[in-house]
């Protein structure tokens, strides 16, 4: 993978909060990271984590309630409209959905060439159309399929076009929304081998959001697990596959199916369900599910404190490292 | 980036498109369309209509037959010489019917693509900005709607007279807020979908979202509606002239026909027959045309 | 007389659905036999023909379009495609029960999950009202909802747990064969722990068989005896657990297992099955798999392949064993 070890992306104490009717839903509250260039860095969590929230706030696609998200040195939030329209020629977003995050209305040709006229990165129609086809050959789409429309194509070719648009404009950033969740297995192999190969090829940096635990580990350099909109567990993938530190991540790793029938593994189960994101209360917000929890968890938020060297857990379980 | 592996036949993107051409996504729904037996009749049927109003100058001469009153010929049952008969003042029935024609459906198509534009500005704001903006135009439409269209249409006409432009005017007023909300929920039900994120993600500004992205993706719902409400504005028409208030003899319009014919309809029924069945079949065309279009759009039918 | 009857057989299965005059073979001479008290896996991916398959086990395929060619299926003995639609619809809830994949849309949002659990009880059998409901409130906490919820409706529940009222309702007549088609597909996976574990208790309680339709071999491994791989319509390969996930044959079984990443071997790359799904109305002749096999030869372009035995349990069909039961990988 290539590292060239600067931090591209910086998020600090990042919140967005929504007001609903019941009160304040706490979709991502103090999420704090770095994202050195040419990494990917997987969000995982279940539904109602706020991963998807956080990776469209990263991108300022919904304007964060507070905190900062500084990429490439410049803080975000302090860029007018067109400034960030101009930012976003180097941070893209691929969605999760084949189905519906191309226009119905546009041939694959025009949805690719869309960014690039936009950007007004080349004038000359017959070049820039070129270069339309340039990025199919790239994500592997044929020629022969400029003038189709999206429902003409199955799932894996309408997300490979989602990948041609994300990388139209030559970005360093992808955010990734489950992009394959919603494929089929032998088709998710397909496009996950095709976006690694164009991070090599390219340099490009991920946000890898995902519930699927098994595709993350092949995918991403580091891991951070999201619980309630708060960020609970950070480490390089193995460290984090080899050696959970909170409890909901183990609860997490040994919930996944596994294609094998001999060496099964006890599942940990949890108890209960999802606490409400609204309104919550300043205890640790996985206390009630958890079967380590002791006194202090339902009086205290746990920060996240740095446990190992480069792994961080927010769990009452562990101590900063050299204390 | 790699290099290309697939060998470029062209050089210009006409080329290109000239060998893997476009699927024509209105051909194929034309082609759904034509399935619908009850909807082509009812497409048939109006463009009858519309192309007997086209040729009416051609068919029958306005000043001689169509508003030069012929006593001696008057109250006569329908012959050969005249088809639907004759009226009280002895005119060709039928000539008026074709000139009713075409007063109809200038004054209602014309009224509802004036309301159909106030609708796309208004309903595609409040539909796509949503928030205030979106309370503020909904709360100002619902107050239109209370009214009924004939109310509406009897307060601008008594205000500012009864002329054609006037009639046309507060018609279009009367349906604007309907078409408003056929247009908002429409982009309402388009604007959740992730292709709008996406071009919001590379950089589109909201009137290329809006003209490019969201309003194409709305015409379905909104063309159906285009039909019906024609019709009903056709019948708002015919209302008020029947109640005077609107076309205003002797130009012929089927609902002052009605009016002027009530008289003498027990003993001759044929001069109310006429203008009654050509506001049935138009209405009904319509309203058949619109139906079918519904289906032939449905998205759930889609692939 | 027979002891060992089958509680579901499913003999030569062809479906086909006809759409503007063209014709979908979504399935084409399926064999399925499922022993008392046994789960069978049926796995494969989109367009694969599996829920077809589920569907016409009631006969609840959607008219006009779908229409059963040929083939048998009996339930208990009992020949469905024989059956009045009075017979018919008494077997559907009480003897055969279906889970769908949505929990969302499966329920009614205006009545009580209690009123839901109780409204196949009233249908099958002759109870109360008072009695029907003391035993939803036994099914709900069965399922491990707190019987008190009983009065609650469904938006009051959340995914997980709506799921388990839609196994409740499926559950509520003792049906011997229950149809699960990806019934946690839709859940997060700390929540499909759960519910797996539901089902296999359930299992373990009852003799009732279980038809586990998924795209998922992780869920198979943990839940199911048989697994049967649909390919375009066709079992492609059949067997124990055993034979499919330590002695699998297929190329389509080799690719679907190499497709997934493995936990232990972070840095392997995928090995994804090269092209795509075929079009159910343009399948390719020969073997559907060919164009995307590696091992294919010239007659898997002209041939279907014949299903070959290669023990008591386990049956393939390709033509790599036309000759030998050896293992061709």
């Amino acid at each position: 993978m290539n590292s060239l070890g600067e931090i591209l992306l910086e998020v600090k104490n990042l919140k967005k909060y929504f007001h609903v009717a019941a009160g304040t839903l706490h979709a991502v509250d103090d999420v704090s990271f770095t994202l050195e260039e040419g990494r990917t860095l997987g969000i995982v969590g279940e539904s109602g984590c706020g991963k998807t929230t956080l990776g469209r706030t990263i991108l300022r696609l919904i304007e964060p309630t507070s905190g900062e998200m500084v990429f490439n040195g410049k803080d975000l939030r302090k860029l007018n409209t067109s400034e960030m329209r101009y930012m976003r020629r180097e941070m893209q977003i691929i969605f999760q959905d084949p189905y519906s995050s191309l226009n119905p209305r546009m041939t694959i040709a025009e949805t690719i060439e869309e960014p690039i006229f936009l950007a007004g990165l080349i004038p000359d129609s017959d070049k820039r159309f070129m270069r339309v086809l340039d990025l199919m050959d790239t994500v592997g789409l044929a020629q022969r399929l400029i003038n189709t429309y999206p429902h003409e194509l199955d799932g894996g070719r309408r997300q490979r076009v989602g990948i041609a648009r994300a990388l139209a404009m030559n970005p360093k950033f992808i955010v990734c929304d489950e992009p394959v969740s919603s494929l089929d297995v032998s088709i998710q192999a397909q496009i996950l081998n095709l976006m690694k190969t164009i991070q090599r090829d390219m340099g490009i940096t991920y946000l890898f959001i995902t519930h699927d635990l098994s595709v993350v580990n092949h995918f991403s350099d580091d891991i951070a697990v999201m619980y309630l909109g708060r960020l609970v567990e950070k480490a390089p993938s193995e460290a984090l596959f080899q050696k959970p530190l909170h409890p909901y991540t183990e609860a997490l790793l040994s919930a996944i199916p596994v294609a094998r029938i001999h060496n099964r593994h006890e599942r940990i189960l949890l108890k209960g369900e999802l606490t409400s994101p609204i309104n919550p209360e300043p205890v640790c917000r996985f206390a009630a599910r958890c079967n380590q929890c002791m006194d202090i968890c339902t009086k205290e938020e746990p920060p996240l404190i740095e446990a190992r060297p480069n792994h961080f857990v927010a769990c009452h379980l562990h101590k900063p490292m050299g204390s | 980036m790699q290099a290309t592996s697939t060998a470029r036949p062209f050089t210009t993107k006409k080329e290109f498109y000239a060998q893997f051409k476009k699927k024509s996504i209105a051909h194929e729904l034309w082609l759904r369309f034509l399935k619908n037996k009850t909807a082509v009749m009812g497409l048939i049927i109006f463009c009858i209509i519309v192309a007997v109003a086209i040729t009416a100058p051609w068919i029958t001469n306005y000043d001689t037959v169509v508003i030069k009153m012929n006593i001696a010929e008057r109250l006569q049952a329908p012959s050969m010489n005249h088809w639907f008969g004759t009226d009280e003042l002895g005119r060709d029935i039928l000539a008026r019917i074709v000139y009713g024609a075409r007063v109809s459906l200038v004054i209602g198509i014309s009224a509802i693509f004036v309301s159909l534009m106030v609708g796309l500005v208004l309903g595609g704001a409040a539909g796509y900005y949503g928030g205030k903006t979106d309370s503020v135009i909904m709360r100002g439409t619902d107050v239109f709607l209370c009214l009924p269209d004939v109310l509406l249409a009897l307060a601008i006409i008594a205000a500012f007279g009864n002329t054609k432009l006037n009639l046309t005017i507060a018609i279009g007023l009367a349906f604007s807020p309907k078409f408003s909300r056929v247009v908002r929920s429409a982009v309402i039900g388009v604007r959740d979908n992730e292709y709008i994120e996406a071009a919001r993600s590379i950089g589109a500004l909201d009137k290329r979202i809006i003209s490019r992205h969201v309003l194409p993706n709305c015409i379905g719902p909104i063309i159906v509606q285009v039909t019906l409400y024609v019709a009903n504005a056709i019948l708002t028409i015919a209302a008020l002239s029947f109640l005077g208030l609107g076309i205003q003899p002797p130009t012929p319009e089927w609902g002052n026909m009605l009016a002027s014919g009530r008289t003498y309809m027990r003993d001759f029924p044929h001069i109310v027959m006429a203008p009654g069945l050509a506001i049935f079949f138009t209405i009904l065309a319509l309203n058949l045309l619109g139906d079918g279009l519904r289906d032939t759009l449905d998205p759930r039918l889609k692939h | 007389m027979d002891a060992q009857q089958n509680t579901l057989e499913i003999k030569n299965l062809t479906v086909e659905y006809v759409v503007d005059d063209e014709v979908v073979h979504a399935v084409t001479g399926v064999n399925i036999t499922i022993p008392a008290g046994k789960t069978f896996g049926l796995v494969g991916e989109t367009g694969a023909g599996k829920t077809t398959t589920a569907l016409s086990i009631l006969n609840l395929l959607p008219l006009p379009a779908g229409r059963i060619v040929s083939g048998e299926i009996f339930v208990n003995g009992q020949d469905v495609f024989k059956l009045s639609p009075k017979q018919l619809r008494a077997m559907r809830g009480s003897q055969v029960a279906m889970v769908f994949q949505d929990p969302m849309s499966s329920l009614n949002p205006i009545k009580t999950v209690g009123e839901q659990i109780a409204e196949g009880m009233k249908i099958h059998r002759e109870v109360s009202d008072k009695e029907a409901l003391r035993q939803a409130t036994n099914m709900l906490e069965m399922v491990g909802i707190p019987g008190g919820r009983v009065s609650e409706y469904p938006h009051q529940f959340s995914g997980g747990m709506k799921q388990r009222v839609i196994i409740a309702i499926a559950l509520a007549c003792n049906p011997e064969l229950l149809i699960a088609d990806e019934p946690t597909t839709a859940l997060d996976v700390t929540i499909q722990a759960q519910v797996l574990k539901l089902i296999k208790e359930l299992r373990e309680k009852s003799p009732m068989v279980m038809l586990m339709i998924t795209h998922a071999l992780g869920i198979v491994a943990e839940v199911c005896d048989f697994v049967g791989i649909m390919y375009a319509g066709r079992i492609v390969e059949c067997g124990t657990l055993a034979d499919i996930f330590d002695n699998l044959r297929h190329p389509y079984t080799r690719g679907l297992f190499d497709s997934l990443p493995d936990i232990e071997n972070r840095r392997a790359e995928l090995k994804p099955i090269p092209g795509l799904i075929p079009d159910p109305m343009n399948l390719p002749p020969g073997c559907a798999f060919h164009p995307r096999c590696s091992y294919a030869k010239p007659e898997c372009s002209r041939d279907l392949p014949q299903v070959r035995w290669l023990s008591d349990t386990h049956y393939v069909s390709c033509h790599l064993y036309n000759e030998t039961v050896e293992n061709m990988l």
